[in-house]
């Protein structure tokens, strides 16, 4: 007996195979068909992925974030990974919208196949779940506000907010049981419930085999190999972008979380925006319609949809009024994020002039520090705008240089003497004179667009912005989204952040941030460290 | 009548309900005791706790407020740390609170929580404005703890405070 006959006559697998890869899929509009796949490829991409961040994760607020950096930085493919799973779940969303909206326009939700719907939207339900439940996780700044917001949420409902919200949270507050709870709920007691739902979801299809196109032929061919490839190929370009997204942009890791720091904004992720974004009309006693009437409705709208739809054919001329109300509904959501994704709140009060505009680039303040040192203004005046004082030279602004790239740089070294050489207490390294002369050079390339105004900012901003790309910050930390990634970007510290906390954490960093791996500033003069802070402080 | 009737031998109406019974009586009795077990456990966070902790927290001493409660200075933030019950654990977590003026106060003093009553983020005292801000959902509080405007349905809640020996403590055991 071969093996082949051996699985058949024991398990019927043979027979169970030529099921599976002979069913009758539609020819046309067949690469519409692949949303369904592409999503539960990334279902199996987010077990893979969230079963191996589960290997290292402690979910406990002492150790949680503590942990996710350790993934993060110390452990060999973990940023990868969690990069994958970040922007798995954003990928799962989008791929189960869209499949649901393919469903939707195409009508193949009418009879027979209605519970399959239903499936499907308590899929969508326990996705978005998922994405809840799992942001709580890293235990940063984000998590906690997110969470605390998310559990106050349901509270305001009447009768039975109160004890939902205690229910979510796992205590009076959002705490080492809420972390828990989610962390059960997410990587044990949902999938499992989604494994469940998708092999419904699966059997059903196969039940009523697959609708086809709502008009029109209905050419079919077996599942195995014509549409297994076809999915195969959509499944690799979605695998494709998600490890170009986990190495371009990591997942975000904030601080630690700190339910003392009042001051933190929390923003949802996009998937979220709507929701938020509905909550901001509804204020008072009318919050319960924002956050669980129009909600509920709209779930409930949506599994009725078999039910509303009471058309007698499935072709779109014959359902105008379901597909009008649906893609009303779609857009009404679609309002909703991008006017949640436009709606920054104000940055929280801070001691600084909020209405001035922002320094411009620290390589533009540090080129103008490098242009003051090296006397460049004796030729060409003053911030490159000429006059009185250039003898042999000319004003730099809005004029195309004739010297580029080799031949400036030569010119710049041969006309402009380097900077003094730094005091000797510095640490004993190298020190290259002309390290200065790429800002120099973006500095004076700026010049060619018109001005650059400097005079107007603060002596400390100034000298803060030329002080950063001195020390080359951006090595680890973006500035205006630029810059390396070890460290967190510089961005809207005002209010998060003072002073004092910043001028500390420059000389102490280890003492401010458990952890850090930033190297102390403690050799810089303090004016130095001040008019950093200042700097880092004006940024937006 | 089953799909399988020619497999089958003929059954008895007596039967068939006492078997049927013993399936329904078991499968509820397994069920029910799982689910009764699993239940009360999962829903133990419903059992309030026994509010409030022990001791006092010190807020310094009253000779720093006397501004504040003269109504010549606004609300002065004190920070304290408080060991505080989590689920399995218990920390010392650092707190926030604002000292206000309150003539109706014997003490002429009255502790104001921070957490905006809306959505349970963490309002600050603004010298410009001279009002409470919530940075989420912009609810804004006056100096006195009273809704001004935005999405808070109360006032900031008070705290227990304490004036004793020139001194101004969080009464623990009296907090929610």
């Amino acid at each position: 007996m071969s093996v082949k006959e051996f699985l058949e006559s024991r398990g019927g697998l043979v027979t169970a195979w030529r099921r599976f890869a002979d069913e009758p899929t539609p020819r046309r509009r067949a690469w519409l068909y692949t949303l369904g796949s592409a999503a539960l490829l990334v279902f199996v991409v987010q077990l893979l992925t969230g079963g191996v961040l589960a290997l290292y994760y402690a979910p406990t607020p002492d150790h949680a974030h503590e942990s996710v950096k350790a993934i993060e930085t110390r452990l060999a493919g973990g940023s990868l990974v969690r990069g994958l799973h970040h922007w798995g779940a954003s990928a799962m969303v989008l791929l189960v919208a869209l499949h649901m909206l393919r469903t939707f326009f195409s009508g193949s939700y009418r009879k027979p196949r209605e519970l399959n719907w239903l499936v499907g939207v308590a899929l969508l339900l326990v996705v978005l779940g998922f994405g809840f439940t799992g942001y709580l996780l890293p235990w940063d700044q984000k998590a906690y506000w997110a969470t605390v917001v998310g559990t106050k949420v349901p509270a305001a409902l009447p009768i039975v907010g109160a004890p939902t919200e205690r229910l979510m949270a796992g205590g009076p507050g959002v705490g080492a049981y809420t972390l828990t709870r989610f962390y059960a709920l997410h990587a044990v007691l949902m999938p499992l419930l989604t494994a469940a739902l998708v092999a419904a979801h699966l059997l059903l299809l196969r039940r009523h085999r697959h609708a086809g196109p709502a008009s029109g032929p209905d050419p079919r061919e077996p599942f195995f190999p014509y549409q297994l490839a076809r999915d195969a190929v959509v499944g690799l370009l979605v695998v494709v972008a998600l490890f170009w997204l986990a190495a371009r942009l990591p997942a975000p890791l904030e601080r630690v979380a700190d339910p003392s720091d009042t001051s933190y904004v929390p923003r949802p992720e996009w998937y979220f925006l709507p929701l938020f974004q509905l909550l901001k009309y509804f204020k008072g006693p009318l919050e319960p319609i924002g956050t669980a009437v129009i909600p509920g409705l709209a779930v409930l709208a949506l599994a009725l949809v078999p039910w509303l739809d009471r058309s007698a054919e499935r072709r779109a001329g014959a359902r105008v009024g379901v597909l009008a109300a649906g893609s009303a509904a779609s857009a009404a959501v679609l309002a909703l994020l991008f006017l949640g994704a436009a709606d920054r709140p104000p940055a929280a009060p801070s001691g600084l002039d909020e209405a001035a505009a922002p320094p411009p680039d620290p390589r533009l303040i540090g080129g103008a520090a490098s242009y003051e040192k090296r006397g460049c203004a004796s030729c060409h005046g003053p911030e490159g705008r000429g006059g009185a004082s250039s003898k042999e030279g000319f004003g730099l602004v809005g004029r195309r240089f004739s010297l580029t790239g080799e031949a400036l740089l030569a010119h710049l070294k041969e006309k402009s003497p380097p900077p003094p050489p730094p005091p000797s207490d510095e640490e004993g390294g190298a020190y290259d004179p002309d390290s200065d002369l790429p800002s120099l050079t973006a500095f004076t390339a700026a010049l060619e667009e018109g001005p650059v105004a400097l005079a107007k900012l603060s002596p400390g901003v100034r000298l803060g912005g030329a002080v950063i790309e001195r020390e080359d910050c951006r090595q680890c930390h973006a500035i205006y989204g630029t810059g390396g990634k070890r460290g967190p970007e510089l961005t809207r510290l005002a209010g998060k952040r003072d002073k004092a906390w910043l001028v500390g954490h420059f000389k102490e960093p280890k003492v401010y941030v458990s952890g850090s791996r930033m190297p102390s500033f403690r050799n810089l003069p303090e004016a130095e460290l001040a008019g950093m802070s200042d700097y880092l402080l004006a940024l937006p | 009548m089953t799909v399988h009737d020619d497999e089958l031998s003929p059954e008895s109406p007596g039967r068939r309900r006492l078997f049927l019974g013993i399936a329904a009586g078991a499968g509820t009795l397994v069920a029910g005791s799982l689910c009764a077990a699993a239940g009360r456990l999962a829903l133990a966070p419903l059992a309030r706790a026994a509010p409030g902790g022990e001791g006092r927290a010190d807020l310094g001493a009253l000779a720093g407020f006397e501004a504040t409660r003269a109504g010549k200075a606004g609300p002065l933030e004190v920070v304290f740390s408080r060991t505080a019950e989590d689920g399995y654990m218990s920390r010392r977590i650092k707190a926030r609170a604002y000292v206000i003026g309150d003539p109706a106060a014997p003490s002429g003093l009255a502790l104001l929580d921070t957490t905006c009553t809306h959505l349970g983020c963490g309002v600050s005292w603004s010298g410009e404005r001279k009002a409470f801000l919530c940075p989420c959902h912009g609810g804004v509080y006056a100096a006195d703890g009273s809704v001004v405007s935005g999405p808070p349905p109360r006032p900031l809640a008070r705290l227990p405070l304490v004036v004793e020996g020139g001194r101004l403590s969080l009464d623990l055991t009296r907090l929610v």
